[in-house]
């Protein structure tokens, strides 16, 4: 309990480290703060809006002090371009995103460590020699280039998936439930979410198979083959299960990485999400939205990073929180 | 989820199980290690094909103007031919040309990168490490905050603060990349300041800096240069990725990842102005990536994944 305590502690201690640099990063930049947020696009009305919104012709520490507790209160601010409350640009984007990160990290996840497991079965066979490589080769193509290639192939050539987007145009559902469940998104997603996962699924594979090349090394693997039990129960029942570890590590340390990797595969195929939208609000120089995408982006990392490692304590009666 | 974990107190333990047969496992273990350093051979191959081209670029690119923003409009989306290997741009450009003068660009964003958050992160590493105390604390909870944020979400926060540019994007990526050098040579320096070397200097009145910079830390160079050649190929993905998001270098510097962003306007008809420049980045990558991995073994044959 104290354990937990202490994790929330450092979690919002690392949240205020996150607001207060987002802010100076935005407010200090050099030239003239008002310059970068006001643009000529704007008439007078939304100028002083704006500037009675964020407070800008007061002392620094005020304006801190305000900008911490409109966050507090859930206001993001307004958009320049889109005219409308950050927050609930944000909230309609960040669905997608979640969806599609998941998808992608449990395709990839689940590919690699059944890939990984058998790949340890097979050492110093042509399989091997043809398959680890490959793992290499699939962690150095950029995903924007394979998301390319794909888009390529099975949506403008054979025409068997949409190009982009999360919907078709001109659909409209009940519910953002409705939605989601709908074939048309599901469709839509295949692409996207294969794109990621080719991409991560090197390192669970990589890594499976190390820690299982390992584990088929133990006693208790040894006792297992005397036992006369087949090798596939061997390695699925008794192996494996003691090679995850090390996999369930990565995949709660990839969240962050996926997150990463997320804005360039949005990009290639138009996935309305937070990533793409991170990258038009910094093109555009929307700096509410950026900023906003950037704020939503670290809270849900670090409120990843909390539960996975709440989590990780009552999985793994092992890992000690008897850290200082 | 139950783990039935055998009791092991450390990783040493695990090192020493029986193995199945010696004679089996060595001569396993020799075919692995040749495999892998077959593959760390292609790698260094791959990564001095890479740095002959970025040193001879503007000697043996076939169409200079081109590289320089020069437009041929006449010829444009031509597809790969004798004369135009690669195929032409949308400008009539010819994108070997490109591709090839991209290398330098990329080659110099990777390592300059790579070098600058190795310097930084050693020297806040190395602080930390040897003062202890506050002073680590406060290190070590700021990089913290970098490492629970992605790198290329990071390094786009900080590019939009700067603007476009080849050195501010190299700045913006930079500026996460120092967390892991810094744990890494603050955990080198917390063992290494206790031998007895660091005593006997202390002891013939050397200044902290003297013991830190002349004594401790050229003995903590293996696994730095080990770690910065692992992450060259990270780096230059990163830069070809903000390049093709549209917020690191933008054309007409011929960068692999702007050129892709361009080209995807394009895509399903002319596909050659895509397929080569993302080739280009596959292959750098994929070359640093082998040499790391190779190198990590030579040097750290402790360390593997």
């Amino acid at each position: 309990m104290s354990y937990l305590l202490q994790r929330l502690a450092h979690s919002l201690v690392l949240l205020w480290a996150v607001v207060t640099i987002l802010f100076l990063m935005f407010r200090l930049m050099p030239g003239n703060p008002m310059a970068a947020y006001i643009s000529e696009a704007l008439n007078d009305e939304q100028q002083q809006l704006i500037m009675a919104q964020f407070g800008l012709d007061r002392p620094l520490h005020e304006q801190y002090l305000l900008y911490v507790w409109n966050l507090a209160q859930g206001n993001l601010g307004t958009s320049f371009f889109r005219r409308e409350p950050v927050w609930s640009i944000i909230l309609s984007a960040l669905p997608n995103t979640l969806i599609l990160t998941m998808t992608g990290l449990v395709l990839a996840y689940a590919f690699g460590i059944l890939a990984g497991a058998w790949l340890a079965t097979k050492r110093g066979t042509l399989a091997e020699g043809i398959l680890v490589p490959m793992a290499l080769a699939t962690r150095a193509a950029p995903e924007f280039w394979l998301g390319m290639i794909l888009l390529t192939v099975f949506a403008f050539s054979l025409g068997w998936l949409p190009a982009g987007g999360a919907n078709s145009a001109g659909m409209f559902f009940d519910s953002e439930l409705h939605r989601i469940f709908s074939r048309d998104f599901l469709l839509h997603l295949i692409l996207p979410a294969v794109t990621l996962a080719l991409y991560l699924q090197g390192l669970p594979l990589l890594l499976m198979r190390s820690t299982m090349l390992e584990v088929l090394h133990d006693e208790f693997v040894t006792m297992a083959r005397i036992k006369g039990l087949s090798e596939w129960r061997i390695t699925l029942h008794h192996a494996a299960r003691n090679a995850l570890l090390p996999v369930v590590t990565a995949f709660a340390l990839g969240l962050g990485a996926t997150l990463g990797g997320n804005v360039v595969v949005e990009t290639v195929f138009s996935w309305p999400g937070l990533g793409r939208l991170l990258v038009t609000a910094v093109s555009q120089s929307d700096y509410p939205l950026a900023q906003g995408a950037f704020f939503v982006i670290a809270v849900v990392l670090i409120v990843l990073n909390l539960v996975v490692d709440v989590l990780y304590g009552l999985l793994d009666p092992r890992v000690s929180h008897g850290r200082s | 989820m139950s783990l039935t974990a055998p009791p092991l107190p450390d990783h040493s333990a695990q090192e020493i199980a029986v193995p199945i047969s010696a004679s089996g496992q060595a001569w396993r273990r020799s075919l692995y290690r040749f495999r892998q350093s077959t593959l760390s051979i292609i790698g260094l191959i791959l990564v001095l094909g890479l740095l002959l081209v970025a040193v001879a670029g503007p000697w043996i690119v076939p169409f200079p103007e081109h590289v320089t923003g020069s437009v041929a409009t006449a010829n444009r989306f031509r597809p790969p031919s004798v004369a135009h290997p690669f195929g032409t741009n949308e400008l009539g450009q010819d994108v070997l040309s490109l591709v090839l003068a991209g290398t330098r660009v990329s080659l110099f964003a990777g390592l300059a990168v790579v070098l600058a958050g190795a310097f930084v992160g050693t020297v806040i590493g190395a602080v930390a490490g040897y003062a202890g105390g506050w002073v680590d604390e406060v290190l070590m909870r700021l990089s913290d905050l970098k490492l629970t944020v992605p790198g290329l979400i990071f390094a786009m926060a900080i590019a939009a603060a700067l603007g476009p540019g080849l050195v501010n994007m190299v700045i913006a990526i930079a500026a996460g990349w120092w967390p892991g050098y810094a744990r890494l040579v603050r955990g080198e320096v917390m063992a290494k300041k206790e031998e007895m070397f660091v005593t006997a200097a202390r002891a013939l009145g050397a200044s902290p800096g003297r013991i830190l910079f002349r004594h401790i830390l050229p003995n903590v160079m293996t696994p730095i240069i080990v770690k910065m050649s692992l992450d060259m190929g990270f780096a230059i993905l990163t830069v070809a990725s903000l390049g093709f998001i549209g917020i690191g270098v933008k054309p007409p510097t011929p960068e692999w990842g702007a050129l892709l962003s361009v080209s995807r306007n394009y895509m399903p008809d002319f596909w050659w102005t895509a397929i080569f420049p993302g080739l280009a980045i596959f292959i750098a990558v994929f070359g640093f990536n082998l040499l790391g991995d190779g190198l990590r073994d030579v040097f750290d044959p402790k360390a593997r994944r």
